[in-house]
């Protein structure tokens, strides 16, 4: 029995910043690969379902243009358009909606001294992340395997759309986590609010169409400054002259200073 | 160091307060082996919950330290995950290097292979075996305990608690329990949770008929102040 290294002072609290990354980004990993190992475990159809539901979005979406006789407000096709808009759409709702698993998640492993919360809120970002752009290769061969049409101009400047993205929906996912741990209704509440958000972040018209208070108005929204900048790095005739990524990182930053301030609003 | 300094903690049972801590203070030094008897029911999970930070007082502190783990605490597993698996995920949270201990916990565990087959088709001893296995194998400053030590048939048992003892020679022991026997053998100091207010004692006999006293006179409130007069109020 290997009993005798247990008691050597290992796991020691570590005290350089190397060292205090190197500890948390093993808790975070071992957070990956529970979270990943427990997804892939039984139910592949329940992991799959991440890849459906934006297809199934495209199809509305598809469908919608036509009965309206709309079309593609860029020189692309109309799928092209509609993935354009959706790629960082979807980094945004599904990150936001990961964060919902954050409390629960980490409720028996809380227990561990080391683990907190944050850890599986950095571990569920992270494994969105990587999810949204096997979203985008698998959504984007498909719109080339069957309609033969692939976009792909601006390959930093798609990725850090999608980046701003992403960004803020773990800020946002994260201060309404935050702020359910007092209540676990406040969370839902968060992602009822996003409902409307698909309507109104240009995933299916562009800000350069649109003038006047309706900008006024939509201008305001950070996700439509970020899905505006991915569409821009993703289509060869599109650029973006509204679209703002100081104001997409100000909104991150004030959302994640937002979570942290109310993270000692506990539940009493 | 360890402890609670005029910690309160109640629940809301149908409408009636479920009080488990009412104004209670205790200090327990990292490396002390301290147990707590209380009546079942009196709140020993949430002792342990407030002390490993996963639940918060209503009013008062918390004193927690950094080096506190749970022990035989199984909750954490996944049961779609292979034993292996699960250990290694603990040494990632506990900063162990994962090879060294998955070797630790197979051997300790004695699971065969089914130490490579997902939990949830272990029987509950196995479970318990890991678990153990797990919390034993974590370098703890102090051990925070729910009501039992060791488990398992006498030879596992056995090696637990020899285990255990090399454990508790550096490091301390927080152990909540009802039955006084599982304090005898393993604690130096020892307290009562007693309607509220943790009662430090001189003794596990004088902590024994304090508990017996507040078992059976639970509806008697004069009694059991002028039982707690003579006492202690930590």
């Amino acid at each position: 029995m290997n009993a005798g290294w247990a008691a050597t002072g290992e796991g020691q609290p570590r005290r350089s910043l190397g060292e205090w990354l190197i500890e948390h980004g093993e808790i975070v990993l071992a957070l990956i690969s529970r979270d990943l190992k427990t997804r892939f475990s039984h139910n592949l159809f329940g992991y799959s379902w991440s890849f459906v539901a934006p297809i199934l979005w495209i199809g509305g979406t598809y469908s919608f243009f036509y009965f309206l006789g709309r079309t593609s407000p860029v020189f692309t096709d109309i799928v092209t358009f509609i993935i354009s808009g959706l790629i960082p759409y979807v980094a945004f709702r599904y990150t936001a909606n990961a964060m919902g698993k954050v409390n629960g998640g980490v409720r028996s492993l809380v227990i561990y001294p080391t683990v907190t919360p944050e850890h599986a809120a950095v571990a569920m970002a992270i494994i969105e992340y990587v999810n949204v752009y096997i979203v985008a290769a698998i959504i984007m061969a498909i719109n080339y395997v069957v309609f033969g049409n692939i976009e792909l101009d601006d390959l930093p400047l798609w990725a850090g759309g999608i980046t701003l993205a992403w960004l803020l929906g773990a800020a946002y996912g994260y201060l309404f986590s935050v702020l359910s741990r007092r209540d676990v209704t406040i969370f839902q509440l968060g992602i009822i609010l996003l409902r409307p958000s698909y309507f109104f972040s240009a995933v299916f018209f562009i800000p350069n169409e649109i003038r006047g208070p309706v900008l006024d108005v939509l201008g305001w929204n950070p996700l439509m400054h970020a899905v505006d900048i991915s569409r821009d790095g993703m289509l060869f005739h599109y650029q973006s002259h509204i679209s703002d990524a100081l104001y997409v990182v100000v909104s991150i930053v004030l959302l994640f200073g937002a979570a942290i301030a109310a993270r000692p609003w506990r539940s009493a | 160091m360890w402890g609670f300094l005029d910690c309160s903690r109640y629940f809301m049972k149908f409408g009636v307060p479920k009080i488990v801590l009412d104004n209670a203070s205790m200090a327990v030094a990292s490396n002390e082996k301290v147990g707590l008897l209380a009546a079942p029911g009196a709140g020993k999970s949430t002792i342990i919950r407030l002390l490993a930070g996963v639940d918060t007082p209503n009013s008062g502190e918390v004193i927690r330290d950094q080096g506190g783990w749970p022990l035989a605490y199984g909750g954490g597993f996944r049961p779609e995950m292979t034993g292996e698996d699960n250990v290694r995920m603990v040494a990632g949270f506990a900063g162990l290097d994962a090879d060294d201990f998955c070797a630790f916990c197979a051997g300790f565990a004695e699971l065969g292979d089914a130490f490579f087959v997902p939990l949830l088709l272990y029987t509950g001893a196995m479970r318990t075996r890991l678990a153990f296995a797990v919390s034993l194998g974590v370098p703890a400053q102090t051990y925070l305990a729910d009501e039992r030590l060791i488990a398992g048939d006498p030879a596992f048992q056995e090696k637990c608690q020899a285990t255990l003892d090399d454990r508790l020679e550096t490091a301390g022991l927080i152990l909540v329990a009802s039955n006084p026997r599982a304090l005898e053998t393993a604690c130096e100091r020892f307290a009562v949770l007693s309607r509220g207010k943790i009662i430090m004692c001189e003794d596990i006999d004088e902590a024994k008929s304090l508990l017996t006293f507040d078992m059976q006179h639970g509806g008697e409130e004069e009694a059991i102040e002028d039982m707690l007069a003579s006492f202690d109020l930590a």
